[in-house]
């Protein structure tokens, strides 16, 4: 059933329909069975009523009716064990009447011989006995039959007034369920008013103040979720403003170099360094952009690709190979203390990534006669690389910062690709491939530590 | 006309410095704040062109700094931000103009014209001593009419001149305004570029207009 307001409706007037059905049907019942009672007892009084006008005196059992002050029912027998007939109405013939089951005084539905609904009854009694008689009579039987079309009538009117009170009943209540129900609904209705009206840069939370208890825990969740869909736009509004300036200078330098190539009649190699330079910038910009998407996409897109067995120290080998000049320029050393267990079961184009970034970094920052040490070790699990350079300037707290994009130690820009972004996109990479990340600084000099699950 | 540069995004500091220098200004370029602080306190800059995001001490910083030591150079901040925010912050730092970047190289030249101008209080692009015509903006230069061929270092030292028409110049102050950081000192190459100027201007028995004051330095007038 798709709608709650079709739903309770349902529920109400089925409830509705079976109280009223049941009301009337218990109402019918115990109305039924007060009249057939009160009918009975009649019955039964009328019965014992006759029953004493019988008496057994020497000239054996007697019936003393006073025609005229009393009426005889119309349908009764009084007869003696062996079936003599003591007295009966004209209309009773004993062989039409069939014979009552008990004589104990309940009172039982038949038809009469004339097709008649009716309920009769059984007596077996002592008649009275005359004093002077010594000879105890034997117990005689009444057969009392009254016709209960008279009760039947008043009991069909009384179903009827029944079935027509429940039917209004019911009549009643559906149009009031048809009425309650949708404005108890309103609430709803209220709440989707109050969502609509919030917009992407104004998701104030619901308040839940005035709204029904059932509703509350909704809202409560709602807001949550509005608050981490608020914080998760703030955050794509910063990373989008955060690139939009990182790309403009690199754009500025390309459109600098190309209107000065232009300005004026230049000699063939003067335009080809300036036209070089502008392609070298743009070069650099894809790089910064290819960074950029891969931190604009969501997380759960970060597919995990094929691992393979890599052998860590030599890749840590190979990709030194394109710093080594850079740090050597600075009179930088860099020693290797490589312990432990070199293969490591992971993606290479990952792998590559975040060991490239982290030796680049290390060449980049470290400080004029400094030195780089690199380390590989096992911890339980886990294959574990550290980076680390002197001449680091950053404070401890801040070392938690080298992961926010765009972020800067000094804030000044490098001519590397990176655009501050080094370490974020490291970080996404390392989770990908089931590896983590961490950052020290302490003592100025930096490490970075790269966790990776131990040869599965 | 000199200018500094203060920006260390080296593609954008070598062109400008470049279109500068091919524009006639003498320009100091450098890539760290510091030295920038100190080349604008050591140097009377006719402008400065600074980037806010600099290592060492931010523009920013770098500005108020230079401003609190007295500093009265016109600075025009160049910056990759361009929220409102960051407009007002540079001005009140003590910026004189703003350029956002990417930028129009043709728009940062004519605002640091514009900004070299304020400097002298000139209102007029184009200054006229009596029938001598310069157009700072085209750096045209006509005498009666006719159209005079300049060097780039001849007319920068004009223009100075220019700009402080009927004020006596003297060669401490035309060394410093025409003349950058690395140009080979000689006490001779003013007096050498006067008289080249001196040629071209009224060489063919026109009226001088540079005249000498013996002992002060130069002016550029109508006849005494």
């Amino acid at each position: 059933m798709k709608s709650l307001s079709k739903r309770l409706m349902l529920g109400a007037v089925l409830g509705a329909v079976t109280i009223t059905g049941s009301c009337g049907a218990l109402l019918d019942f115990l109305v039924r069975r007060d009249l057939v009672a009160q009918f009975d007892a009649n019955l039964l009084a009328q019965a014992h009523t006759l029953g004493a006008l019988v008496e057994f005196d020497e000239d054996g059992y007697q019936f003393e009716w006073d025609g005229e002050k009393q009426d005889l029912p119309q349908w009764f027998l009084i007869r003696q064990q062996d079936g003599n007939v003591i007295a009966g109405s004209k209309a009773m013939h004993r062989a039409d009447l069939p014979e009552l089951p008990a004589t104990d005084e309940s009172v039982l539905a038949l038809d009469l011989p004339t097709g008649e609904p009716a309920r009769a009854v059984a007596l077996r009694f002592m008649p009275r006995i005359d004093p002077d008689h010594t000879e105890p009579p034997k117990s005689v039987i009444l057969l009392l039959a009254e016709p209960t079309t008279t009760l039947d009538a008043t009991l069909v009117r009384t179903r009827l007034l029944i079935l027509l009170s429940a039917a209004g009943a019911l009549f009643f209540s559906l149009v009031a369920i048809r009425l309650i129900v949708p404005g108890a609904l309103r609430p709803l209705r209220d709440m989707a008013g109050q969502i609509e009206g919030l917009k992407p840069d104004a998701l104030r939370p619901i308040d839940p103040a005035n709204a029904p208890r059932e509703l509350v825990p909704v809202i409560e969740q709602l807001n949550g979720l509005l608050a981490r869909m608020d914080d998760a736009l703030r955050r794509e509004r910063e990373f989008a403003a955060g690139a939009a300036h990182e790309l403009r200078t690199p754009l500025a330098g390309i459109r600098a170099k190309l209107e000065l190539a232009l300005s004026r009649d230049r000699q063939p190699d003067e335009h080809r360094k300036l036209e070089q330079s502008a392609l070298d910038i743009a070069v650099a910009m894809q790089g910064i952009t290819q960074n950029l998407l891969l931190l604009a996409r969501p997380e759960s897109s970060d597919t995990p690709r094929t691992p393979e067995q890599m052998d860590l120290h030599n890749l840590l080998r190979d990709q030194w190979q394109h710093f080594a000049a850079a740090a050597a320029s600075k009179n930088a050393t860099i020693d290797w203390d490589l312990r432990a267990e070199g293969l490591v079961h992971a993606d290479r184009q990952a792998l590559q990534i975040v060991i490239s970034n982290q030796l680049e970094n290390a060449a980049e920052y470290v400080n004029a006669g400094g030195s780089i040490h690199v380390q590989t070790s096992n911890e339980p699990g886990l294959a574990v690389l550290r980076i680390t350079n002197s001449g680091c300037h950053l404070k401890p707290e801040q070392a938690r910062r080298v992961f926010e994009p765009f972020w800067r130690g000094d804030e000044s820009r490098t001519e590397r690709a990176h655009a501050g972004l080094g370490l974020a996109i490291c970080r996404r990479v390392a989770s990908a491939i089931g590896g983590q990340i961490e950052v020290v600084v302490s003592a100025g000099s930096f490490t970075v530590a790269l966790k990776l699950p131990a040869n599965v | 006309m000199r200018v500094l540069v203060v920006e260390d995004y080296a593609p954008i500091r070598e062109t400008v410095a470049q279109a500068l220098s091919e524009e006639g200004f003498a320009v100091d370029v450098t890539g760290d704040g510091k030295e920038g602080l100190w080349y604008a306190t050591t140097n009377p800059y006719d402008a400065i062109v600074l980037d806010l995001n600099l290592p060492g001490i931010g523009g920013l910083d770098l500005l108020r700094q230079a401003r609190a030591k007295g500093v009265a150079s016109h600075v025009l901040v160049l910056t990759a931000r361009d929220g409102v925010d960051d407009r007002v912050k540079g001005l009140d730092a003590g910026a004189d103009d703003y350029l956002v970047k990417p930028f129009a190289m043709a728009e940062l030249l004519s605002r640091i014209r514009a900004l070299v101008r304020r400097g002298y209080g000139h209102k007029n692009p184009v200054i006229e001593i009596g029938d001598l015509r310069i157009d700072t903006a085209t750096h045209e230069v006509r005498r009666g009419g006719k159209h005079l061929e300049l060097t780039a270092r001849e007319f920068a030292l004009l223009e100075y001149l220019a700009m402080r028409a009927g004020q006596v110049v003297n060669r401490t102050d035309i060394w410093e305004h025409v003349y950058d950081f690395h140009s080979e000192a000689g006490s001779n190459v003013v007096d050498v570029y006067i008289g080249y100027l001196r040629k071209k201007l009224h060489g063919h028995g026109q009226a001088p207009l540079i005249h000498t004051r013996r002992g002060q330095g130069y002016v550029l007038a109508e006849a005494e």
